[in-house]
C-alpha cells in the first residue's frame, strides 16, 4: 500500500501510533491484535488525509475510530465463535497482554452482544477511560446531554445484566 | 461475569483522563481543558504526573520496537497491564514529563506542515548521520545510536532568538547549539540549521531536546542552568516554559538513544 509508506503517515504514526496501540491492546487484550489495529487505523488515516487534517483534535478522532474498529473485531470474533458453538472463544492471536487477554475479550464481547454499540462506546469512555462527559461529547461528536442519556441507559441495561449474577451468587 | 462499577461521577476523581494526557503528549491544545489547565493540574497531582510518565515511556518503548508502520515479526513486549481489566475498570489516571513530542518535518516531506499543530512557537528537525555516513531525518520518538552525528534545523513561528538544550538519559543538561555562547536570531518561517553538529555519547535512554525561542539574546549557559534546575526540581517531569522562569517559548523533541549497531 503505497500511501502507508509516505513520510507524512509515518510522522503521524510517531505522534499518534502509541495511543492507538495502547487503546487497541486495552480493548483486545493482545499485542499482536493491537498491532494489526494500528496498521488498519493508519491505512484509514492515509485514505482520509484531508479529513484528518481538518480534525480539530486528531487524538479524539483516533480514539473513536480505534474504539469502533476494536468493537467490530470483537463482535465479529464473538459471532464466529457462536457459529462454531465454542464458548469461551479461543485465545487471541499472539501473546495476551498481561492482566487482560481472553478475560477482557469475553467481557467486552458479552457487553457488545447485549447492549447497543453507541451505549457501549460512551460507557467505555466514561468508565474505562475516565473521561468526563464534556470530553466524551467532543470525542463522539454529540451533546453532553446525549452523553448523559446514553450513560443512564447503559447503566440501566448493565444493571439488568448484573442482577441475575447477583441473585445466583447470593 | 460482568462486574462493572457503575457509580462513577465526573467529580469523583478529578484527575486528567488519558485523553487529556494524550493531548498533552501530542501537543494538541483542544478538548474541554486548555493546555494551561492541564499543566496546572499536573503540577499539583502526583498521580497524573506518574500516569503521564507511564504513557510517555510506553510510547518510547513502542516506537523503539516498532519505529515504522511496516509490519515486523514479533510485537513489542507488553510491560504493563491494560486498564480495561475484566470487571474492576479502575482508574489508573495520570502522569509525568511534559515532553510534548512533536513530529519533525523532513526535507522530503512537502506536506509536513499539514501536521504541525497550532500554537507551537518553534519546531525542531533532527538529522542523523550514521557510521556509514548516511544522513536520515530522525523523527520525534525515533531511535538514534551512540556515535551518530546529529544536526538540527529550527523553524520559528514568531520572531526571536533560538537555542537548543538536551537532557540525556542520565538527566544531564547540555547545550546543543548555537556555538558561540549566545542564542541566534531566527526569522519567522525561515528554517535555519544550527551551526556545528553533535556526536551522541554513550549515555543511553530517552533524550529530550528543548528548543528555545526567546525575546532576548540570552547566553546558552543560562538556558542550560534553567533546564538543569527544573529537571532537578521535578525529576520525572519535563520542564515546561513556565518552570524555567525565562521569557522564552519552548518546542520539544525526544528520541531514544541505543547502543551503536
Amino acid at each position: 500500500m503505497r500511501e502507508m509508506g509516505e513520510p507524512w503517515v509515518e510522522t503521524l504514526y510517531r505522534r499518534y501510533g502509541p495511543l492507538v496501540f495502547r487503546r487497541a491492546r486495552m480493548l483486545l487484550g493482545s499485542d499482536e491484535a493491537a498491532w494489526d489495529v494500528v496498521q488498519e487505523v493508519f491505512v484509514r488515516v492515509a485514505r482520509a488525509r484531508d479529513g484528518f487534517r481538518n480534525e480539530a483534535s486528531p487524538t479524539t478522532w483516533l480514539y473513536r475510530i480505534t474504539t469502533n474498529y476494536c468493537f467490530n473485531l470483537t463482535r465479529d470474533r464473538s459471532r464466529r465463535q457462536a457459529r462454531l458453538a465454542e464458548r469461551p472463544p479461543g485465545p487471541p492471536a499472539g501473546p495476551a497482554a498481561p492482566g487482560g487477554g481472553q478475560e477482557t475479550q469475553l467481557l467486552l464481547a458479552e457487553i457488545l452482544d447485549k447492549i447497543p454499540v453507541e451505549l457501549c462506546e460512551v460507557a467505555v469512555y466514561y468508565y474505562v477511560d475516565r473521561m468526563n462527559q464534556d470530553e466524551i461529547a467532543a470525542t463522539v461528536g454529540t451533546s453532553r446531554k446525549t452523553v448523559g442519556n446514553r450513560l443512564r441507559e447503559f447503566r440501566a441495561r448493565a444493571q439488568a445484566l448484573l442482577e441475575p449474577e447477583s441473585e445466583a451468587s447470593a | 461475569m460482568i462486574a462493572i462499577k457503575l457509580d462513577r461521577s465526573d467529580a469523583e476523581d478529578g484527575c486528567l483522563s488519558d485523553l487529556a494526557l494524550d493531548q498533552l503528549l501530542t501537543s494538541e491544545n483542544s478538548g474541554s481543558l486548555t493546555e494551561q489547565a492541564r499543566r496546572t493540574h499536573l503540577a499539583q497531582c502526583a498521580a497524573c504526573t506518574a500516569r503521564l510518565g507511564e504513557l510517555e515511556r510506553d510510547a518510547a518503548d513502542l516506537l523503539a520496537a516498532r519505529p515504522h508502520l511496516a509490519p515486523s515479526p514479533g510485537g513489542p513486549r507488553a510491560r504493563r497491564a491494560p486498564r480495561f481489566i475484566a470487571g474492576t475498570l479502575t482508574l489508573a489516571a495520570a502522569a509525568a514529563a511534559i515532553a510534548l513530542y512533536r513530529p519533525a518535518t523532513t526535507p522530503s516531506e512537502p506536506a509536513a506542515s499539514d501536521v504541525r499543530l497550532k500554537g507551537s512557537p518553534i519546531d525542531v528537525e533532527v538529522f542523523a548521520r550514521d557510521a556509514n555516513g548516511r544522513v536520515t531525518p530522525l523523527l520525534a520518538g525515533g531511535v538514534a545510536h551512540a556515535g551518530d552525528g546529529l544536526r538540527f534545523r529550527l523553524t520559528a513561528h514568531r520572531p526571536g532568538y533560538a537555542g537548543l538544550v538536551s537532557v540525556d538519559g542520565a538527566g544531564r543538561a547540555m547545550s546543543y547549539g548555537p556555538q558561540g555562547g549566545r542564542l541566534v536570531p531566527l526569522a519567522v518561517a525561515a528554517p535555519a540549521l544550527l551551526d556545528g553538529s553533535v556526536v551522541l555519547d554513550g549515555v543511553l535512554g530517552r533524550e529530550r531536546l528543548f528548543a528555545f525561542l526567546c525575546r532576548d539574546r540570552l547566553e546558552t549557559d543560562r538556558l542550560v542552568r534553567a533546564v538543569e534546575a527544573a529537571v532537578e526540581a521535578r525529576p520525572p517531569r519535563s520542564p515546561s516554559a513556565a518552570d524555567l522562569g525565562l521569557d522564552c517559548a519552548l518546542g520539544t523533541f525526544w528520541f531514544t538513544k541505543v547502543p551503536a549497531p
